[in-house]
This record gives structure tokens, C-alpha cells and sequence, in this order.
């Protein structure tokens, strides 16, 4: 300010002086903030001023969970805080999916004779074990997978299938060891990671089942985009 | 907020400790502009349970934030465009600054975890210096109003004493200074430097309210003329906001003080600038509340309504808040090192003015 302008009024001068450069990048700035503020209002009123969409937590981690999807059914679950640290064990409707055939018991007595028949072989009694899962004999289940494992610890899916079955028959921290040595052979085996969230679910470990459940979703997700899948 | 040096001067001995010359009574002054009225309200709060509680006082930190906090944010862009001269004495702030801001805001919200995350840790980092230096900028204009003098060496002494709070918020925060640059577990390696720190933390912290303590004393000593009262409780208010209380509980609480702090001493140098003017027609009061209102609506636009058009845009209402508070922020700090220059410039005659 030079010497007399003093009662000047405080921007008289700025369009005669300023440079066209900073003129310019006034202008521009003015009108993008005129913009944003306009635009931003809009929205505000839009976003703000719309009716609340009611949304059921629980029905959705249902539909999830009929689906598969337990990543997501977890997150509504907790959403509709159904799951959390203190409230544990909860809810029902995230219990571990018990295995089901029409021909339970006919699957049943072949299995039996199979292992009757060849009581040295170890897929005789993991089928035998499989068979009993399915007509809720879980005990005696364990028992007959724990025998095939005694004869053949490397027999492909048998460690999965023994924590099947322990989880069912309510012996989680087993069941997580069972899950985490299958997973040593098959990592990319999405029911496999969602089975470990099912078994850290039931022990407590609740931030632990959710990323063992994420890692299943991204799992599947990886898997359905890859090229060649679900032909 | 920066203060002209003045040549040390033998002075003659006055009042150790006066009350100093206020701008617009002392009540006011000591209550608003000195920071008494938080050290009063925290002392309420703290008496009835705690700072952030679901008292009545915290449930009015919104409508207080837009108040005061938004409000103060915006005081320093309404005050550099209203300020006479400010056009041609800084033609890059008032025209190229705004298109920068915008510039840095739409490159942070396109890489928001590489340059976000970033443009809020500076912002965080700077903020307690930003305090700091208006705590110094109001002390040594308090002391000058009071016909005080400093000597180079007691001007850095002071200015040092008022940056303890900035040092030790940036030593010891979370998320912000020290802890930007270094990971959680830096400490790992050096258990006995682990065990050290919080007897260092303490220790700082009580350098920051023995520093101006020892200070006065020094002055006391050299016979001469105290720094009025009103600068000592504007130091000790800060080292209060940033010291005594956790970083989230400074950051809720203390932006509204200084929000208050900063509106009330723009307000009084907005209203004596335009009020000295020959064509000014309107009494004190109306230009405090055009000045009010202006920077309520502007605050209300920049904090409340701006990051809408960045949802609009397809980014995430988060990120565009976080953000757009972050460059808002920094073009505050920005434009207060200089709109509240003292040396060269108008606003001395308007500090020393009765």
C-alpha cells in the first residue's frame, strides 16, 4: 500500500494492478469453488435430505449365509450386532452347517461293510467316517477318521474331513488344528478357509474368523473370475 | 501471528507483572483472547467426570465446532480478502493461492492413501505449531500494547518457551510429528529408550509450564518490565490445551478456544482497520457481525457442504471431509504468516492503537 492510499477501499485496486496471469487463476479458482459449493449443496440436500433405507441386518447375514457367503453374512451379523466380543456365542444363525444326504443311510452301510471288509485300508474308514458325519453320529465319526489317520496321515481331504467332524461334535480347538493342517495342503480351497472361520467363530476368536472368512470370499471370488471357471 | 523485534533497551523498572493494556476490556480480553474462559471450562468438565462425556458441553461441540472452529477457519480468508492493500501487497496469496488449494486437494483425493494420508499428518504436525505461534504472536503484542520492550534474546527466549507445547506434541503424538516420520515400533530395538520415554514425556511437560516460570523470573531479576499478565495466561492457556490433555481431547477442545481466541482478535483488527477508513459508514458492531456472518457462511461451505461435491464426484464422503478439512487447514496456517505481520505493515498501528 503506498503512501495515502490508506482509506482506499481494501480491493480498489486489484483489477488495474494485478498480473493477468494471477487475474486469471483468480477467476478460474472463484468459479470453481462457486461450482463446488453449488454442486456440494445439491448433493448435501440429495444424500442428507433422503428417507432412511431400513435395512435388516439379520435377514441379510440369513440370506448371506444360505448363499455361502459367510464373510458378508459376519459383517451384517455384526452390523445388526448380533456378534460381538462381549455378546459371544452368537447368533444361531451363523452355526456350522451340518452335512446332509437323502441317502444318509444307505451311504451308512456301505461304508460300514467297506471298512469291515479292508480294516487296514484308510479309505475305507475315511469314507466310513464321512458316512457317519452325515447321520449325525459325529462322535463316532471323529473316531473312525481319527483310525484313517492313524493309517495314513497324507490320505487327501482326511484332516478337513476330521474337522468336520470334530467342530460338529463341538471339539473346536481341535478342529481349528485339523483345518490349519489341511490348509498346508490345499490353502486355495475356499470351503476350507470358511471351515477355520467357523472354527475360530466358536472359540471366540472373532477378528480371526472374519479374515479366515474374507480370505474364503476372495478365495471363491478369485477362483469364479478365473478364466475357464464354472464351465 | 508473528511481532516486530525491537532493539533492547534498558527499561525502567515497572510493574513485574501488570495487567496489561487490553483491547477491549479486561474481563473480555483475559476471558476470550487470553484463553481464561477454557482453562474455566475444563476445570467444569473435569470437575463433573471428564472432558469428552455426554454432558451437555460435549453434546454442543457440533454447533461450538461450526461456531467457533469452522468459523475461525474461514475469519482468516474473509480478513485477507477485506484487508486494505491486501490485493497488490500479495497478489499469489489472494489470487494463486486458491487454485493451488484446489490443485493439492484433487491430487491428495485421487491417491488418498499415498498423498492423503500425508496431506494430514502435515496438517496435523502443523497445527500445534500454528497455535504456538499465535500464542507467541498475541504475548509480545499484549507486551508492546503495554509499552514493553524485548531485546532480541528475550524475544527468542519467549518465542522458543511458546514453541515447548508444538516440541512435545510433536515428540510424543499419535499419528502426527515424530510419529509420521517413524513406524510404532522404532522403540523396539532400544528397550531401555521404551522404558525412558515416559519419564521424558513428563519431563517436557514440565518444562513447558517451568520455561515461562523461569523466564519471568529472568526478567524480574534484570529489573525490568514484566510481560503482562495476559501474555503469561495465553502461553500457559496453550500449554494447557496441548500438555495436560490427550491429542484427541486438545483437538476437540482446544480448536474451539482458539477458534474463539482467533475470532475475537481478527474481529477487533477487522472492525479498526474499516473503522478508520473515510468512507466507512457503519458503526463497530455491524462490521463485527458482517465480519461474523461472512465467516460463518464460508465455514459452513468449506467444512460442511464442499466435500458433498466430492461425493458427488464419485469419491468417498470420508476421504473427501478428511481431506478437504486437511487443505483447508493449510491454507489457514499459510495466510496467517502473513496477514498477521506486525513489522512493515498497517496492522502495527492497529496492535498499539488504544
Amino acid at each position: 500500500m503506498q503512501p495515502g492510499e490508506e482509506n482506499e477501499p481494501a480491493s480498489a485496486t486489484w483489477h488495474r494492478d494485478a498480473n493477468p496471469a494471477y487475474r486469471l487463476a483468480f477467476g478460474v479458482g472463484l468459479l470453481v469453488f462457486a461450482g463446488s459449493f453449488l454442486a456440494g449443496l445439491g448433493e448435501a440436500i440429495r444424500v442428507l435430505g433422503a428417507p432412511p433405507v431400513a435395512v435388516d441386518a439379520t435377514a441379510l447375514g440369513r440370506a448371506l449365509v444360505a448363499q455361502g457367503d459367510y464373510s458378508r453374512a459376519f459383517g451384517e451379523f455384526r452390523l445388526a450386532g448380533m456378534i460381538d466380543p462381549v455378546g459371544y456365542p452368537s447368533p444361531p444363525e451363523l452355526a456350522y452347517p451340518a452335512p446332509s444326504h437323502p441317502n444318509a443311510a444307505g451311504l451308512l452301510a456301505q461304508a460300514g461293510r467297506a471298512a469291515r471288509q479292508r480294516p487296514g485300508d484308510a479309505a475305507a474308514h475315511l469314507q466310513l467316517g464321512r458316512a457317519l458325519m452325515l447321520t449325525g453320529a459325529y462322535a463316532d465319526s471323529v473316531r473312525s477318521l481319527e483310525r484313517a489317520l492313524d493309517l495314513d496321515p497324507e490320505l487327501p481331504r482326511l484332516h478337513a474331513s476330521l474337522g468336520r467332524a470334530q467342530l460338529l461334535a463341538g471339539s473346536a480347538l481341535p478342529a481349528e488344528r485339523a483345518f490349519r493342517e489341511a490348509l498346508t495342503r490345499e490353502s486355495r480351497q475356499p470351503a476350507l478357509h470358511d471351515d477355520l472361520g467357523f472354527a475360530l467363530y466358536q472359540l471366540g476368536r472373532l477378528e480371526e474368523a472374519a479374515e479366515a472368512f474374507e480370505r474364503g470370499r476372495e478365495l471363491r471370488e478369485k477362483q469364479t473370475r478365473a478364466p475357464g471357471a464354472g464351465s | 501471528m508473528s511481532a516486530p523485534a525491537t532493539d533492547a533497551s534498558p527499561t525502567a523498572p515497572g510493574d513485574l507483572f501488570p495487567v496489561g493494556r487490553v483491547f477491549v476490556n479486561a474481563p473480555f480480553d483475559y476471558l476470550v483472547i487470553g484463553g481464561g474462559l477454557s482453562l474455566l471450562t475444563f476445570a467444569a468438565l473435569l470437575g463433573s467426570g471428564g472432558l469428552i462425556q455426554p454432558s451437555f458441553a460435549t453434546l454442543s461441540i457440533p454447533f461450538l465446532a461450526l461456531a467457533l472452529n469452522s468459523a475461525h477457519f474461514a475469519a482468516s480468508t474473509v480478513r485477507l480478502y477485506t484487508k486494505p492493500g491486501s490485493f497488490s501487497d500479495w497478489p499469489f496469496l489472494t489470487m494463486g493461492l486458491p487454485l493451488v488449494t484446489l490443485a493439492v486437494l484433487g491430487v491428495a483425493i485421487l491417491w488418498p492413501e499415498a498423498i492423503g494420508t500425508n496431506l494430514s499428518a502435515l496438517y496435523l504436525t502443523w497445527s500445534p505449531f500454528h497455535y504456538a505461534a499465535q500464542a507467541f504472536g498475541l504475548a509480545c503484542m499484549y507486551h508492546y500494547r503495554s509499552g514493553g520492550t524485548l531485546s532480541v534474546t528475550e524475544r527468542q527466549l519467549l518465542y522458543a518457551t511458546c514453541l515447548l507445547p508444538f516440541l512435545y506434541s510433536f515428540l510424543f503424538a499419535q499419528g502426527a510429528g515424530l510419529a509420521w516420520f517413524l513406524p510404532d515400533s522404532w522403540l523396539a530395538p532400544a528397550p531401555s529408550l521404551a522404558h525412558a520415554f515416559p519419564a521424558l514425556r513428563l519431563s517436557f511437560a514440565a518444562l513447558v509450564f517451568t520455561a515461562p516460570v523461569a523466564l519471568a523470573t529472568l526478567r524480574v531479576v534484570k529489573g525490568e518490565q514484566g510481560l503482562p499478565l495476559i501474555s503469561w495466561l495465553v502461553i500457559v492457556a496453550n500449554g494447557v490445551w496441548w500438555v495436560v490433555f490427550t491429542y484427541f481431547e486438545a483437538f476437540v477442545w482446544a480448536t474451539i478456544f482458539h477458534g474463539l481466541q482467533y475470532l475475537a482478535i481478527v474481529m477487533i483488527f477487522h472492525v479498526r482497520d474499516h473503522s478508520a477508513q473515510a468512507n466507512n459508514h457503519r458503526a463497530p458492531r455491524v462490521l463485527a457481525l458482517r465480519f461474523y456472518g461472512a465467516s460463518l457462511v464460508l465455514g459452513f461451505l468449506l467444512f460442511n457442504i464442499w466435500p458433498f461435491a466430492y461425493l458427488l464426484a464419485g469419491f468417498g464422503l470420508a476421504e473427501s471431509m478428511l481431506l478437504c478439512a486437511a487443505v483447508i487447514n493449510i491454507h489457514h496456517f499459510i495466510v496467517d504468516r502473513y496477514i498477521w505481520r506486525l513489522r512493515k505493515d498497517p496492522n502495527n498501528q492497529v496492535a498499539m492503537r488504544r
